[in-house]
């Protein structure tokens, strides 16, 4: 208990919001530590000498907050769960449970001075995503991000019980727009594979997740907005299940949004775990073609972090006739990452982390590398294009490519 | 009490961010100064050496920190001092005019358009016309300095 005084005294130069309650639960959760080291031997940043969950554990128990806050850099975590996998003390909701302490400590610190120099310095793309999050979550004016549906013959309705979520994917095709990732085919295949099972989903034009601001700069002021906004337009349409398409979506509105929203009382499927459920694959017919050989990525958000989702869309890949599925070396929880999360941190690192994973799905012979998260998407495309002389780089491109999973289906039944 | 009935009555005074490319644009609008070309003060003109620098990150930026009108102007298609400065641009504002409508954004906040080092009537046309429709919108709907950043235009 003497550590927990002196954080107080400690750390007068940190203006932290609701200090007691967080800072208990943080000291809480680490006191569960018994310092095996299984974490550090996991992390895939570890190896790569920049972050040591096991140290900052340890830390927070026997030195001051402040103090440990200044050592280590919190930001540089990508809070992929690997850790909290292999962690004996953790189970799901009691426990180390490393990426929710590295979340709330995100949240306690990140208005202290120290640490907006620590989050300008890892921002990438301009700080252009925490910045639209932050003007869409406090303009008044609705978002108009439902352009992309025109002309095309989709039914959607604007109240029912089914709600699809599109997201920020038609954001990302305006900002990666020379990367050709083609986000927008996700929504456009789920909304009309629906169709073709009779089912008008519920397409509105929501704000963001939130998922970004709160794992990303740990701003739950502006995720409460997000959370309330969402859930209030979908309890006004009547919508009961909500289908998303992405995994990070799934992780908040599974996960996050029940936390801070009181009556939060919707059914949340990822859209493969809906499209089994109702088994709308035996709606369509697929065109006879060669065989395609696949892998799957596993994110992060939907594995470790999300309910561990891990055959859903495996089993949707498999009911595609002449696709065989083959598996990396490292699969389901010991998935490697794909090196950057809620765009934070893009450097030597993460492009090492890439280039692992990337040379991991070369190595199946697969031709595609079906992700499921569009930061994987844009993560491993942006890899792939870099612009490089060297010829094995070049040949790299041939060898493989990476599609979403809603748009190789798409692609299959010349939906887009 | 006086000063906020004073304020009320007063007509608003839109805030509008000029990005003018130095070749072209930026040479109109001193040619508009030279020969005395009445034009509105509202506006703050920032030189770029090619309207293509203007990275869709200050448009959005502009409009957080309370910016209320937004407007790029560049040299004609083909006269670029650059040679493919302008197509750049054209494309690179194309997306972001998307993307403006999603965050909520009107699109009459902003424009994009070109002018000739010659053309020193036709940029005060613009910008009276631009100030105009700006003010007809009113004051941006987006709350100024909201976020925790602080912005380092500023």
């Amino acid at each position: 208990m003497s550590s927990y005084i002196n954080n107080e005294i400690k750390c007068s130069n940190y203006n932290f919001q609701n200090l007691g309650v967080t800072i208990k639960n943080v000291i809480s959760m680490a006191n569960y530590c018994f310092a095996c080291n299984r974490c550090v031997n996991v992390c895939p940043l570890s190896h790569l000498d920049v972050f040591f969950p096991r140290k900052l554990v340890g830390d927070l128990i026997l030195s001051s907050l402040g103090e440990v806050l200044t050592n280590h850099n919190i930001w540089n975590c990508l809070t992929c769960g690997q850790c909290s996998i292999y962690c004996p003390m953790t189970q799901e909701n009691l426990g180390v449970r490393i990426p929710d302490l590295i979340l709330e400590l995100r949240k306690a610190s990140r208005k202290s001075k120290i640490q907006i120099n620590r989050i300008t310095q890892c921002e990438t793309h301009n700080e252009i995503f925490p910045l639209i999050s932050k003007m869409i979550a406090n303009n008044p004016i609705s978002p108009n991000k439902l352009e992309f549906l025109k002309g095309k013959v989709l039914k959607t309705a604007d109240s029912g019980e089914i709600a699809y979520f599109i997201g920020c994917l038609p954001l990302m095709e305006e900002i990666f727009y020379n990367f050709k990732c083609n986000y927008t085919e996700i929504p456009i295949t789920i909304i009309s594979l629906l169709n073709e099972a009779n089912i008008v989903p519920v397409v509105l034009n929501e704000k963001c997740c939130g998922h970004d601001i709160l794992w990303g700069e740990g701003d739950t002021e502006t995720f409460k907005k997000f959370a309330e906004y969402n859930t209030q337009l979908y309890k006004d349409a009547g919508v009961k299940i909500v289908i998303v398409g992405c995994a990070e979506g799934y992780r908040i509105w599974k996960y996050d949004y029940p936390k801070i929203v009181d009556d939060f009382d919707f059914k949340v499927f990822h859209f493969s775990e809906f499209f089994l459920k109702e088994k709308i694959l035996e709606h369509v017919k697929f065109p006879q073609s060669s065989k395609i050989k696949v892998t799957y990525h596993d994110s992060c958000r939907m594995g470790r972090l999300g309910g561990r989702l891990y055959n859903a869309p495996r089993e949707l890949i498999r009911q595609i006739p002449g696709v065989e599925l083959i598996e990396m070396d490292n699969i389901k929880d010991d998935a490697n990452c794909c090196g950057v999360a809620t765009f934070l941190n893009c450097n030597e690192y993460s492009r090492f982390l890439r280039q692992n994973r990337i040379n991991e799905a070369i190595n199946t012979r697969a031709e595609y590398l079906i992700v499921s998260c569009p930061k994987c998407l844009t993560h491993f495309n942006c890899y792939l294009n870099e612009p490089s002389s060297n010829e094995e780089k070049k040949e790299l491109r041939n060898n493989i490519k990476v599609m979403d999973l809603a748009s190789f289906i798409g692609k299959l039944l010349f939906l887009v | 009490m006086l000063k906020i009935k004073k304020k009320r009555n007063k007509e608003f005074e839109p805030a509008i961010l000029v990005f003018c490319c130095n070749w072209c644009s930026y040479a109109g609008a001193d040619l508009a100064g030279v020969s005395r070309f009445q034009y509105p003060p509202n506006i703050r003109i920032v030189r770029v050496m090619c309207s293509s620098r203007v990275e869709p990150i200050y448009v959005l930026r502009s409009f957080s920190n309370g910016i209320d009108g937004v407007l790029v102007i560049g040299c004609h298609k083909g006269d670029c001092h650059y040679m493919h400065g302008f197509e750049y641009t054209l494309n690179r504002m194309e997306h972001l005019k998307n993307l403006l409508k999603m965050v909520g954004i009107e699109e009459d906040r902003f424009w994009l358009h070109s002018i000739s080092a010659s053309e020193g009537k036709q940029f005060s046309e613009l910008i009276i016309e631009f100030t105009h429709t700006i003010k007809e919108l009113g004051e941006s709907k987006i709350p100024k300095r909201f976020g925790t950043m602080e912005f380092k235009c500023n």
